[in-house]
This record gives C-alpha cells, structure tokens and sequence, in this order.
C-alpha cells in the first residue's frame, strides 16, 4: 500500500511536469474504480463513460491545484462523485423521503421476525430479487446512495467517504446506517411478497 | 449495562464495520445470542449488503473508452 503511494505521488509529480506517460499511468491505475464507481452511481454504461472522461479532464486541467492533502485517488473520487452527484439530482427518478430512512431503524425494530439471510445462492439467481434491490437503491437520495456505494460497494473506509465527500465521520455513519437498514426493509418487503405468492 | 433491542438495532452498523470498542462488542454478542428478532435483523442486513455487492460485481473498463479519454488528455497536454 505504502509503495503504491509512493508510485502515485511519483506519478503526480512528473505528470504536473508535463510528462502525459505518467499521467496515463495514473488513469491505468485508477480507472477501474473510477469507471465502475460512476456504473454503481448511475447504474448505466454511458453515463459511466461519460463520468470517468470528465473527471481526468477535469484532473488533468487541475493538476496545479492538487495540494496532496489527500491521496491522488481520493482526489478523483471527490471529482467524479460530485460528478455524479449533480447528474443524479437532475434525475427525474422517484425518490425516497429523508424521513423514511430516518424511520428505517424503528420499522426493523418493529418487523415481523422474518430471516430470509439463509440459503444465498439460491437469491443470487433470483432475477426479480435483483430488480427490487437494484430499484430500492435508485430510491435512495443522492446524499445517502453517494455514501452507501462509496462504503458498502466500493469498499472504502468511513474516514475515506468522509473525506471524499467533504463530511464529518459521523455524518458517514449515520447515512449509511440508515441505508442500510432502508434496503434490508426493502428486501424484507419483497421476501414477504414472494412468500405471499407461493 | 443490559442492551436492548433498539440500542442493538442503533449499533448494528458499528458492529458489521468493526468499529466497536471490546466491551460493546461483548454486549453486543450477548443480546444476539438471547434475541431471535435481533439476529434476524442482523443477518439480514449483513446479507443485504452481500446481496448489493454481488449485483453490482466489477466490471472491465471498455477499451474504447480507455483510448478515448488518453486521447483527450493527449489533446489537451499540447495547448
């Protein structure tokens, strides 16, 4: 990790000098979070693309004000979220309200005692299963489906999120607690449904 | 401390990123162990968050898309 830094940094450096190998270099190495980052976001192939090419344009054209507070990755993680963020709140998708997710974690508290976690292999194939899940986090506002892709899909760590997205660590915390429990309500529906139905 | 059913739900996010202190933790695993609907809840928010990653599995960055965007920052590197 700590020499991947390094060769970032490196990179950066001879790239701010003019040397365009280093910075397509860099575009190698990040792309693939960058590109699949905007697949999660907007959950389309074009919009993807048309993400990752804004934001190392957007990179490229601001190298001289890129202070290495931060990591070269976190960086463009922080371009290409607001990126998709103001894409998103163009959408014209509906969206939950803030007070459901806020009501997320009393509606688990009072759920039916339904446990659907058990035999996962046979979900995976589960089509419809995938469509509910799929349209339960296009429901989620952009603020709250921004942190829940970045930490529970991507990976990263809180204080990443955080820093991406120019949050406090609670603030992190608190969204994605209430997305999560938001779609485990939501499978949980769809699980009733499907059992409702058989 | 004994934890209830709504400070375990409150908590649950803490627990499945491993952000909690020992003790907690202990409590935690305690009110799992007497509460079905608590580990219930549990194991299907883990498996939410299993569920969203498997649908949502990397994908390969087109390589035209690779070749478009070197292009442009190779347009743009002789202004």
């Amino acid at each position: 990790m700590e020499s991947k830094t390094k060769n970032e940094t490196e990179l950066v450096e001879r790239a701010r000098h003019g040397d365009v190998k280093s910075f397509e270099s860099l575009i190698e190495m990040t792309s693939p979070n960058i590109y699949n980052l905007g697949l999660r976001l907007m959950r389309n192939k074009e919009d993807a693309a048309d993400i990752m090419q804004e934001t190392y344009i957007k990179a490229y054209e601001n190298l001289s004000k890129f202070k290495g507070e931060s990591s070269f990755s976190t960086w463009l993680y922080r371009i290409a979220t607001n990126n998709a963020l103001m894409k998103l709140r163009k959408e014209k998708k509906r969206k939950v309200d803030t007070g459901v997710l806020e009501g997320a974690a009393d509606k688990a508290h009072f759920d039916g005692l339904t446990d659907w976690s058990g035999n996962p292999a046979r979900h995976f194939r589960n089509n419809e299963l995938k469509e509910a899940l799929n349209k339960a986090v296009d429901t989620l506002p952009p603020k709250y489906k921004s942190v829940f892709v970045l930490h529970d899909i991507q990976g990263l760590p809180i204080a990443e999120v955080a820093d991406i997205l120019s949050l406090s660590v609670p603030a992190v915390k608190t969204r994605s607690h209430r997305s999560r429990l938001f779609l485990r309500e939501q499978l949980s529906e769809f699980f009733k449904k499907q059992k409702n139905l058989v | 401390m004994h934890m209830e059913c709504e400070d375990l739900i409150r908590l649950i996010s803490e627990y499945l990123d491993d952000e909690m202190e020992d003790l907690m933790r202990d409590e935690f695993r305690e009110h799992i162990y007497r509460c079905e609907r608590c580990t219930a809840i549990l194991r299907t928010t883990k498996q939410t968050i299993v569920f969203v990653q498997e649908i949502h599995k990397e994908e390969k960055v087109p390589a035209t898309l690779m070749r478009k965007v070197y292009y442009e920052i190779k347009i743009r590197s002789k202004k």
